[in-house]
């Protein structure tokens, strides 16, 4: 019995559409099997970096037991349970195996199970610490005469008016942290009936509308914003909208040139945009460098910078907070021949030699683009470039050993002024390249080990793609970088 | 400071200010050439803040009234009615500072919602006060003319915009939500592109 035709055409239709919808499902899951091998390599080498830490630390903490710290050498004293967790982790990421597809869904399972494992812990110790710590601010706090109490905060400072006594106000950081914002005060007991703090609430409501109220000092705040607050401030209100404070062309205009410098923005202006431009939701005019902002920043354009590469690899952004260029350093004869300086450890004598290995110069733009918070932190790393083919993995690593090679930072745009606050955050950040704040920008020098390329033209032809590392508020994400097929 | 009642230097001009039915004001001696500041409701004689004629003169507003006010008036009275006393004095606590130590300008966009990052301590001190006192700096700021102390107030409340949602803004600035929602969730799918996470 064969079916008859217009069934037959019905069928064929359909096994097309499965057809297409199969090879689409194919290409997406291959590209999240690339995203998911990313964060399983980043979940290893960052649990290694913990383990090290955590090490050093409780080696630290017990003077008695000495012993020859480094993962590789099993140590005598049981390992701190943190330590465990987090060694359990590294184990698991090593034998993860990309091209074993169900093996290795199972395994990012598991490594999610640890890494899990290892928030709980890390919070079962921050709730231990705050337990004691909180003990001693308290015991800081009575014999201080601070107010813990909230409420208080407008009482107390309205009584210091009416009595007028010359008052500081000021926060030092850690009572702030205690009791909120704690007032000092030559005289600190007060007792003011209630009716007080109703006068504050309306005191404090007609300032804020006298102020938002009045035209020139709400575009004075403005000013001072950064592009997510000004759009957030877009978001509030019809009246704020109507007002046309928030889309200033001078602000937008300023944030331009801030981000990509004069030439870029003289460069974007000349060139005629306008085109793709008429499905434009504003035509208004006061939009229009509103408009050059998020053309700009959704094109991702590169800043202008004088210390990159001849040959411009490939770019990419995060979520509008990062955004990486990648340059190679192009040599007058092609060739990536350099001779580097290499140690073989022969017992206890150590000898250096040097031989001819195949380099290449990278230059990695990097530039905070849009995380105002701040600042965006360039851990130590070790740089690798993908240059896998549809049969096999291939890594090319940064040349070691060799300190004329090694990964530094040329160059680092910075702003004139920056306060004592600094110096204390980056005491935390001890194993940074460099950090940088809402549109500052670095450029780093890696050198890769090109392996098996002897020009130039074919490391470029080779290479795929690179990754790239950055820390926002202590979390330290991935960045591929696709390049450009040369 | 100066021993109150010391007079006839001729770089001070004496400023008295006092509480009236129409708020503080200021009293200007040309005669005397010193800045003093009068609190009445600290004591009933009142406190004597000799100040710098400097000072006074980063005030645009006062600057011009000395300039214009050229008769032989022994005291001019420039009123302030939308002053408190204790907002004038941490004015002039300001100015005082100022020309010890000058502001850095604050660049703009803010590059940090930490007002110790942007700018010197002494003024991130001066700054973190309560919101109510904040606001009431601005307006006397704006009203004396003192641009330095403008930028330091307004960046300071724009640094207090930085990472807050909207809501968390209208709630800030008792803003009214005049968007349906409908029209809210349009507006937020537009700015969406500069979202921070």
């Amino acid at each position: 019995m064969y079916p008859s035709l217009p069934n037959n055409v019905g069928s064929v239709v359909a096994y097309e559409r499965k057809k297409l919808r199969a090879k689409d499902a194919r290409v997406q899951l291959n590209e999240a099997i690339d995203k998911l091998a990313v964060a399983i390599d980043l979940a290893g080498s960052q649990s290694k970096e913990r383990f090290n830490c955590v090490v050093k630390i409780t080696n630290c903490s017990n003077p008695h037991v000495t012993t020859p710290a480094g993962p590789s050498t099993t140590p005598t004293p049981p390992l701190h349970p943190l330590a465990k967790l987090m060694d359990d982790t590294i184990q698991q990421a090593s034998t993860a195996k990309k091209w074993d597809r169900p093996s290795f869904i199972g395994l990012s399972a598991t490594i999610i199970n640890s890494l899990n494992a290892q928030c709980e812990s890390l919070m079962r110790e921050v709730a231990e610490l705050r337990c004691t710590a909180g003990r001693d601010s308290v015991s800081m706090v009575s014999t201080r005469h601070l107010s813990s109490d909230l409420s208080s905060l407008g009482r107390s400072s309205s009584f210091e008016r009416e009595n007028g006594v010359h008052a500081h106000y000021g926060i030092s950081g850690d009572q702030a942290a205690v009791s909120g914002h704690a007032l000092r005060s030559e005289k600190s007991d007060s007792s003011i009936d209630a009716n007080t703090t109703d006068n504050y609430e309306e005191q404090l409501t007609h300032a804020v509308q006298n102020t938002i109220g009045t035209t020139s000092l709400l575009q004075n705040i403005a000013s001072f914003m950064d592009p997510s607050s000004l759009c957030k401030c877009l978001c509030t209100s019809k009246r704020w909208r109507s007002q046309h404070i928030f889309e200033n062309a001078d602000i937008w205009l300023n944030l331009c040139i801030k981000r990509f410098g004069v030439s870029a923005v003289r460069k974007w202006q000349d060139s005629d945009h306008d085109e793709d431009g008429v499905t434009e939701k504003h035509n208004d005019f006061s939009f229009a460098n509103f408009n050059m902002y998020r053309h700009m920043a959704e094109m991702n354009v590169k800043p202008f910078c004088p210390m990159e590469g001849t040959l411009f690899l490939g770019g990419a952004t995060s979520d509008g907070m990062v955004g990486c260029w990648v340059s190679l350093v192009d040599r007058s004869n092609g060739e990536t021949s350099r001779s580097v300086m290499q140690k073989k450890i022969n017992g206890d004598k150590a000898t250096e030699s040097y031989a001819p290995l195949p380099v290449v110069e990278l230059r990695l733009l990097v530039q905070n683009t849009g995380y105002s918070r701040g600042v965006i932190v360039v851990p130590n790393q070790q740089f690798t470039v993908d240059a896998s083919t549809r049969r096999k993995g291939e890594k090319m690593l940064e040349i070691s050993g060799d300190n004329r090679f090694k990964a530094h930072v040329l160059h680092n745009e910075k702003s004139a002024f920056l306060g004592d606050l600094d110096s204390r955050e980056l005491k935390s950040l001890s194993h940074e390249m460099c950090h940088l704040r809402l549109f500052e920008s670095a450029v780093l020098s890696i050198h890769i080990h090109a392996r098996g390329c002897s020009t130039t033209a074919k490391f470029c032809s080779r290479s795929k793609r690179m990754q790239f590392l950055y820390c926002i508020d202590g979390t330290t994400r991935p960045l591929a970088i696709p390049f450009q097929s040369c | 400071m100066f021993p109150p009642g010391e007079s006839g230097e001729r770089n001070h001009c004496l400023v008295s200010g006092g509480r009236s039915k129409h708020g503080s004001f200021l009293l200007i001696s040309l005669f005397a050439l010193r800045l003093k500041f009068h609190f009445p409701q600290v004591s009933n004689e009142g406190d004597d803040f000799p100040v710098d004629i400097e000072v006074a003169r980063m005030s645009e507003l006062v600057k011009g009234m000395l300039e214009d006010d050229n008769d032989d008036e022994e005291v001019t009275e420039i009123p302030l009615p939308n002053v408190k006393a204790a907002v004038l004095r941490k004015v002039i606590e300001f100015c005082q500072h100022y020309q010890k130590e000058p502001m850095t300008e604050i660049e703009k966009p803010l590059k940090s919602a930490q007002m110790a990052e942007v700018v010197q301590k002494w003024y991130a001190d001066f700054v973190a006060v309560e919101q109510v006192l904040l606001f009431e700096l601005i307006l006397a700021a704006n009203y004396m003319d003192i641009k330095p102390l403008l930028d330091l107030t307004c960046a300071t409340v724009a640094s207090m915009i930085k990472g807050k949602t909207p809501e968390e803004i209208r709630k800030t600035f008792n803003i009214a939500n005049d968007f349906s929602p409908e029209e809210e969730a349009q507006v937020r799918e537009e700015n969406k592109w500069c979202e921070e996470p």
